[in-house]
């Protein structure tokens, strides 16, 4: 190892970011737009399956997908991490899961987060609900997390 | 098709900080030694091809500097991928094949200690469904081991086994940076990070730079050295749809078994690019590699340089069949979230 390993190593802040903005297109754009509205919607292939979050193309054929459907707001977990002690960039201060979950009556599933609940609770098959932001962004954050549905 | 060789391989020191080293700095001494391997100097390499991640500097174009650690004057054939280095060498092979060069000099490079690496890491996934919720990359191999878990194809125990016998198998390499064994009991009662993967589970954050030269029949017979072909290499990528592709098993790593011909011929070892333990039997059992030893380089689980590890791999099977009685090894790399891209390399020793 050369010599300047040994120095001590200046600092300077930085902040991690997009300097730009993205354009969301008409598929994922129509998605976020419906969020807004606190409704779920997929894309359809020509199979019959259902996308959510919706795609652009079928993920297996690569079939152009335009039609959409809308989806109910519950669904299954399909797996899950438990995150006792959330870090640096977590958008969830207290303990909780990241996790994907098929929407009802949907081929794939969508990864986001389910919160106010214990680790104990959560297993593959459990049923969850969309929690809504109340603030909209047009965004996968409209959906502030998943809650577990009560029996 | 041309048969292609490699003709040198050499790593840095693997260390958790390099602290005010470049990368400039890092990558000088191991071309250096690929160069000092071959007898070469930069006017003999027909193609130079390097791989590293911008986000780990923090700047777009950020690997244009590490040119500076080669001669670039007069004017070379020059590329760069935004991906592990395994992929510059996949490049360098190509524009041999293509009849550009006949011989490569290919490098990759990464400083990781500067940024907080699992969530420098979520900035290449999906920009509009995945990275605004901030999935580390910890927690999305998680959500992988915890489904191989729940199906009953894992055990802690498993992973267990994995990361000893890498730590055990990594005095066989100076430049590892984990030697240090967990106990059992330190492991199983480690907290998780994201269940079920605690931080024993992850390839440690590592800084350091690896180079290979590659050349073609003509090339490798001037030097006269032991000739270890590039028999086959292929590699594949699952679909960007996080959610639709299924994690209980690898669509791209079973293909790409079948497509190198992998049960045609005596396999000797694999060195496999796995950054958390459950890869490893995962792995294992993809490609049905049964009591085949796994990683004897100590593998990314005893020093994980983000965008060498893979060329690493391919250089560690290189060296091993270089040293030892070996006649057939496989190398992997991979890329992106819970192994969605991946690369298989069949090295073979060609004895005259």
């Amino acid at each position: 190892m050369t010599k300047s390993a040994d120095k001590e190593l200046l600092r300077a802040s930085f902040k991690l970011e997009y300097p730009y903005e993205r354009s969301p297109g008409p598929v994922i754009g129509k998605f976020f737009e419906e969020l807004s509205n606190e409704v779920l919607v997929g894309t359809k292939n020509s199979k019959g399956e259902i996308f959510v979050p919706a795609a652009e193309f079928d993920p297996k054929d690569s079939e152009h997908l335009s039609e959409f459907v809308e989806v109910k707001n519950e669904g299954v977990v399909q797996s899950y991490t438990w995150i006792e002690k959330p870090r640096a960039h977590h958008l969830i201060k207290e303990s909780f899961a990241f996790a994907l979950i098929s929407m009802d009556g949907t081929n794939s599933a969508m990864l986001h987060m389910i919160a106010n609940c214990k680790e104990e609770e959560l297993e593959i098959g459990k049923r969850v609900k969309v929690i809504w932001n109340q603030e909209k962004t047009q965004t996968i954050r409209d959906i502030k997390y998943f809650e577990i549905i009560d029996d | 098709m041309k048969d292609i060789y490699i003709l040198a391989y050499a790593q840095n020191p693997i260390v958790a900080d390099a602290k005010a080293a470049n990368e400039v700095e890092l990558i000088m001494p191991v071309v250096h030694q690929v160069f000092k391997q071959t007898g070469f100097t930069q006017n003999d390499i027909g193609f130079t091809c390097s791989g590293s991640c911008d986000y780990l500097q923090g700047a777009a174009f950020a690997f244009v500097e590490g040119l500076s650690a080669i001669q670039t004057n007069p004017p070379i054939k020059e590329s760069h991928v935004e991906m592990d280095a395994a992929w510059a060498l996949y490049e360098s092979i190509l524009k041999i094949q293509m009849g550009d060069a006949e011989t490569a000099l290919i490098y990759g490079f990464g400083k990781s200690s500067p940024g907080d690496l699992p969530f420098v890491s979520t900035l290449q996934t999906d920009p509009y469904y995945m990275s605004p919720l901030w999935p580390d990359k910890t927690s999305l191999a998680a959500l992988q081991a915890q489904l191989l878990m729940k199906k009953g194809l894992l055990t802690k125990k498993d992973m267990y086994e994995a990361l000893t016998q890498s730590i055990s198998n990594a005095k066989n390499n100076p430049n590892a940076l984990v030697t240090a064994m967990p106990s059992e009991d330190d492991y199983l009662t480690a907290d998780y990070l994201s269940s079920p993967l605690s931080a024993f589970d992850c390839a440690p954050i590592s800084d350091g730079a690896s180079a290979m030269i590659i050349g073609t029949e003509e090339a490798a017979a001037k030097l006269g050295l032991q000739k270890i072909k590039i028999s086959s290499v292929h590699h594949s990528i699952e679909t960007s749809n996080f959610g639709a592709r299924d994690l209980s098993t690898s669509e791209s790593i079973i293909g790409l078994g079948k497509k190198i011909n992998l049960k045609s011929f005596e396999l000797d070892f694999a060195e496999l690019h796995t950054q958390f333990t459950y890869e490893i039997p995962f792995i294992r059992g993809l490609l049905d590699l049964g009591n085949i030893d796994i990683n004897l380089s100590g593998g990314p689980l005893a020093g994980n340089v983000m965008m060498a590890a893979g060329l690493d791999s391919i250089g560690k099977s290189f060296e091993l069949l270089k040293n030892n009685d070996f006649n057939n090894g496989l190398a992997h790399a991979s890329s992106g979230p819970c192994l969605q891209q991946n690369m298989l390399v069949h090295l073979e020793k060609i004895n005259d």
